[in-house]
């Protein structure tokens, strides 16, 4: 398979080349407009929106504003571009004494936009057009002038789908990069918090920024990050998955080794961490790494609540995550090779369920885990309307008609809903998947060598577990290799006063979040008010 | 990477060679909840199982009411091997006898000896030695064809007339196969098992029909204690004697004590005493070649019932009443080493406590422990203390007599 993979990854060179001369821009801007704009119109096969504006301004020369429609602000074109040029230009220059440098004069005298920049390649013309600046052509200039005049469709921050909270910010991230990182400075307002920028994919050119605290994340991990980064080649990167499996440690696996999350104070606490954040334009999923195992059974919200009932959730979680992976092969397993183990009234009362049932225990639960992984994915593809139509047929075909039908016992069904309840629980959506795939493997080991197969099944998950590592920290960290001092924020939540250290893994040696105990109430004063 | 296939080649061969193993679906399985093995004149095993109809025994799961709960069946052989080999030809489905709760052994079977019913259990790596074995007089597969009430289960019923009374009747044999074999194997010491018997015509309780009555035609109880010598059968102690067994062997938990509340042979009205805790020490002695035992029992409890006018308040009644009640407890221990010592049969432990403190002069007892045995000196001495009398203080008689003056 493997073999396979690498053969198609080989073909993809072919298009490689071909798509390189595609991109092929002529070098410098030429002083001639009307071979400016020529180019442009080349260069973009005439597409629509790009749109070129010719007319007389300043002094009689001809300009030419460039920009793409849609991704510029009307407005800020007309009144700020287009008008001064036309019309005010010329009543400024007049005061001026002498002859006066057009280029210039219009870049510091006329342009009343926020920036500008000035160009001098093609490449740079197009990537700011892209970027949704106006580009300022004129007749003999030898160099264009943009101005930013960015203004596009987003959608608003809103309260994140995938990852809700009952205490907590209930803020974000959206498809925009710079909402994204506007979102993380109003969150960790030091100048510590570092950003490098990186264009990825040879076409889409997406906005890729790594961002850190500059003291606190481990300067090797940054490094790993933005060598992984720069050793990407592909001709597009549009979702923050892409990246995961191009820079992920270990392909096969069930187990990833990023997390990804919706959520800015997410992020923030993880940057304070040490960790790396990956924001990518275009979504509004952020890759945080270097991770642990037990950070996917950490949600946000258990750093705003009480520590002891965060400690209990997470207990609870892991606990879920375990009955998600193996409550099936446990019943399987135990009721086809273990009956002693089974107390005997519930022996009795499942073997009364079992009598006529057509198929053996391993099918049925088979049987019902793909009905359920089917009706699963049939409720995140189908239309919302249906969605509610789709779950009374799953509930009723899926509870009652199956067990009347005698198809399945009814202990088959509680173990399978229960199954998929507990697959929910976890925070991190895509260790829930990994679950769901170990499943399978597992019931088959049941049915085949009872509890002795899922003894050596969660053996061998557990031995691979060891084997990961993500970006250098090891998969399993605080527990194996155990490092007593990271516990605190593992399984359970140490109260916030006791943290002082970072996790030592993640972030830089010796990084201390605070130095002083506790903080008390200033119990001495009150006494002495209470003697006067 | 050829590792990898390699070992998913590994991996797929042992799973499919490994085929699946001992692999049994649930309705494919007998549950068997009691055995009873039973000897016949010709020397032949009969081995009757009560296998368990999962459908029917669930009340909630419809279907019970027209069938019974549990079906029947016997197979004979020479051996129990053969007699358990010839159950196949009968039976479609695999017996399963992780959760047999009670061994049954009938008089004959228990009087031939139990030696080869024991090995096969403790060959069996399905069995549970905390299985409950009994005792019956009569044919053991007789009281597995009885249909209960209260469970409808007969096998689960008796063990849990056992587990659950455990605590409340102490005068029960412990009844664990581990118990039972461990005294067995103890050469000065005789076992004890406790009897099961239908009370009442066990023919008409045979059928579903019996069930709709409100009273059984037939009943499973729990009565005598069967006296094993080494690994037979010897004879019966009746409730009555086994009573004091208990005490002695420091297994009483709560009992009732029924006593004259004048003293002996006073108009004949009885009170009850409830024992709450109670501890005995054993205290051989041995002097001049006469063995002694000294038996010191101490009991607490409260008063159950008594009809007689009595001044509660008073610690000189209380002091009275522990004295009756000290003379009941004397004379039940009494009578119950009187019943042993008759059978020459240790099921005291007498012999280890003996063994235990005179470990030189064992080696000639323990030659003739028996004889020895029934010609040991008892001296029992109890201390009683009845700490509380219910909810009210003065006997109810004494109430009503002074609301009538």
């Amino acid at each position: 398979m493997y073999k396979f993979m690498k053969r198609l990854a080989k073909k993809r060179e072919y298009p490689q080349q071909h798509a390189q001369t595609d991109l092929l821009l002529p070098e410098k801007l030429s002083a001639s407009l009307v071979q400016n704009t020529e180019t442009i119109a080349s260069l973009t096969g005439n597409s629509s929106d790009f749109t070129v504006r010719s007319f007389h301004g300043l002094g009689g020369m001809t300009f030419a504003v460039v920009f793409i429609d849609g991704l510029t602000d009307s407005f800020i074109v007309n009144e700020n571009i287009v008008k001064p040029l036309m019309q005010e230009a010329d009543a400024a220059a007049a005061g001026q004494p002498g002859g006066i440098d057009s280029f210039a004069f219009v870049k510091d005298r006329v342009l009343t936009v926020g920036s500008t920049n000035t160009i001098h390649t093609f490449t740079d013309l197009m990537s700011t057009l892209y970027g949704g600046h106006t580009v300022i052509l004129a007749e003999g200039w030898q160099h264009g002038i943009s101005a930013s005049s960015s203004k596009w469709e987003q959608r608003g921050v809103e309260e994140p789908a995938t990852q809700t909270v009952i205490r907590g910010p209930k803020e974000g991230f959206t498809e925009n990069i710079g909402t994204n990182v506007a979102l993380l400075r109003r969150k960790i307002k030091s100048p510590r918090l570092w950003k490098i920028d990186r264009k990825i994919g040879r076409i889409t050119r997406t906005d890729v920024s790594v961002m850190y605290i500059n003291g606190i994340a481990d300067d090797t991990v940054v490094g790993e990050v933005l060598e992984r980064l720069d050793r990407i080649d592909t001709d597009s990167i549009l979702e923050s998955g892409y990246l995961e499996e191009f820079i992920q440690d270990k392909t096969f696996t069930p187990f990833p080794t990023m997390i990804n999350t919706e959520r800015p104070d997410s992020v923030a606490a993880a940057l304070l961490e040490g960790q790396v954040a990956l924001l990518v334009d275009g979504t509004p999923f952020v890759l945080l790494l270097p991770i642990t195992f037990f950070k996917f059974f950490i949600a946000s919200e258990d750093y705003y609540q009480r520590f002891d009932i965060s400690s209990f959730l997470r207990i609870l979680r892991i606990c879920a995550f375990t009955i998600s992976m193996v409550l099936p092969s446990i019943y399987i397993a135990v009721t086809t090779y273990h009956q002693e183990m089974i107390p005997t009234t519930l022996l009795v009362s499942l073997a009364a369920q079992r009598e006529g049932i057509p198929f053996p225990a391993f099918f049925e639960a088979l049987m019902m885990e793909v009905t359920f992984e089917v009706l699963r994915e049939a409720g995140v593809r189908l239309p919302r309307a249906i969605g509610s139509a789709i779950s009374i047929v799953g509930a009723l075909v899926l509870g009652q008609a199956a067990v009347e039908a005698g198809l399945v016992s009814a202990a088959m069904v509680i173990v399978v809903a229960f199954t998929a309840i507990s697959s929910f629980v976890v925070p991190a959506f895509n260790i829930a998947i990994a679950a769901r795939l170990i499943r399978f493997v597992l019931m088959f080991l049941a049915a085949t060598m009872g509890f002795f197969g899922i003894m050596s099944g969660l053996l061998f998950l557990i031995i691979h577990m060891l084997s990961i590592r993500s970006f250098g920290v090891p998969y399993l960290a605080p527990v194996a290799p155990l490092v007593p001092g990271n516990l605190k924020d593992s399984v359970f939540r140490a109260p916030w006063w006791m943290m002082i250290t970072r996790p030592r893994l993640i972030s830089k040696k010796g990084s201390i979040v605070r130095q002083k105990p506790k903080p008390r109430p200033d119990r001495s004063g009150d006494e002495s008010e209470r003697k006067t | 990477m050829k590792r990898l296939g390699i070992l998913l080649l590994c991996f797929l061969v042992s799973m499919l060679a490994g085929g699946c193993w001992n692999q049994t679906e649930l309705n494919r399985l007998g549950i068997v909840s009691a055995v009873a093995y039973d000897l016949d004149e010709a020397n032949q095993w009969t081995v009757t199982y009560q296998v368990i109809i999962p459908r029917t025994s669930q009340g909630a799961s419809g279907g019970g009411g027209s069938e019974a709960p549990v079906t029947v069946f016997s197979s004979k052989g020479r051996t129990i091997g053969e007699a358990s080999q010839k159950k196949d030809f009968e039976t479609p489905r695999r017996l399963f006898f992780a959760h047999t709760r009670v061994i049954i052994l009938g008089r004959r079977a228990a009087t031939y000896g139990v030696d080869q019913i024991l090995d096969t259990y403790l060959r069996s790596n399905e069995t549970r030695e905390n299985a409950y074995i009994l005792v019956t007089e009569g044919q053991g597969q007789d009281v597995l064809e009885v249909l209960t009430t209260m469970d409808p289960v007969p096998g689960i019923l008796i063990s849990s007339l056992l587990s659950g009374q455990g605590g409340r009747q102490s005068n029960l044999a412990p009844s664990r196969l581990h118990e039972f074999i461990s005294s067995v194997t103890n050469p000065s010491q005789s076992a004890t098992l406790s009897e099961i018997k239908v009370s009442g015509v066990q023919e008409n309780q045979k059928s579903l029909d019996a069930l709709k009555k409100t009273r059984s035609s037939a009943v499973l109880k729990l009565s005598r204690i069967g006296v094993f010598k080494q690994n037979r059968f010897t004879g019966w102690l009746s409730l009555k004697e086994s009573f004091g067994i208990a005490w002695m062997t420091n297994r009483m938990k709560n009992t009732i004590v029924t006593f004259p509340c004048k003293g002996d042979g006073a108009d004949g009205q009885l009170s009850s005493f409830f024992v709450e805790s109670s501890r005995t020490k054993l205290k051989p002695s041995l002097s001049n070649g006469q063995l002694t035992m000294s038996v010191e029992i101490e009991a607490k409890g409260s008063l159950y019932e008594t009809p007689c006018s009595l001044d509660l308040k008073k610690p000189e009644t209380i002091k009275e009443l522990n004295g009756y009640i000290q003379q009941k407890i004397k004379a039940d221990v009494e009578q119950s080493y009187r019943a042993v010592a008759g059978m020459q049969a240790d099921v005291l432990g007498f012999g280890d406590a003996f063994h235990r403190k005179y470990p030189q002069e064992w080696k000639q007892l323990g030659k003739s422990w028996e004889q020895e045995f029934a010609k040991i000196k008892l001296d029992v001495g109890v201390r009683v203390a009845i700490r509380r009398t219910g909810m009210i203080n003065d006997s109810f008689s004494k109430i009503s007599a002074s609301v009538n003056d």
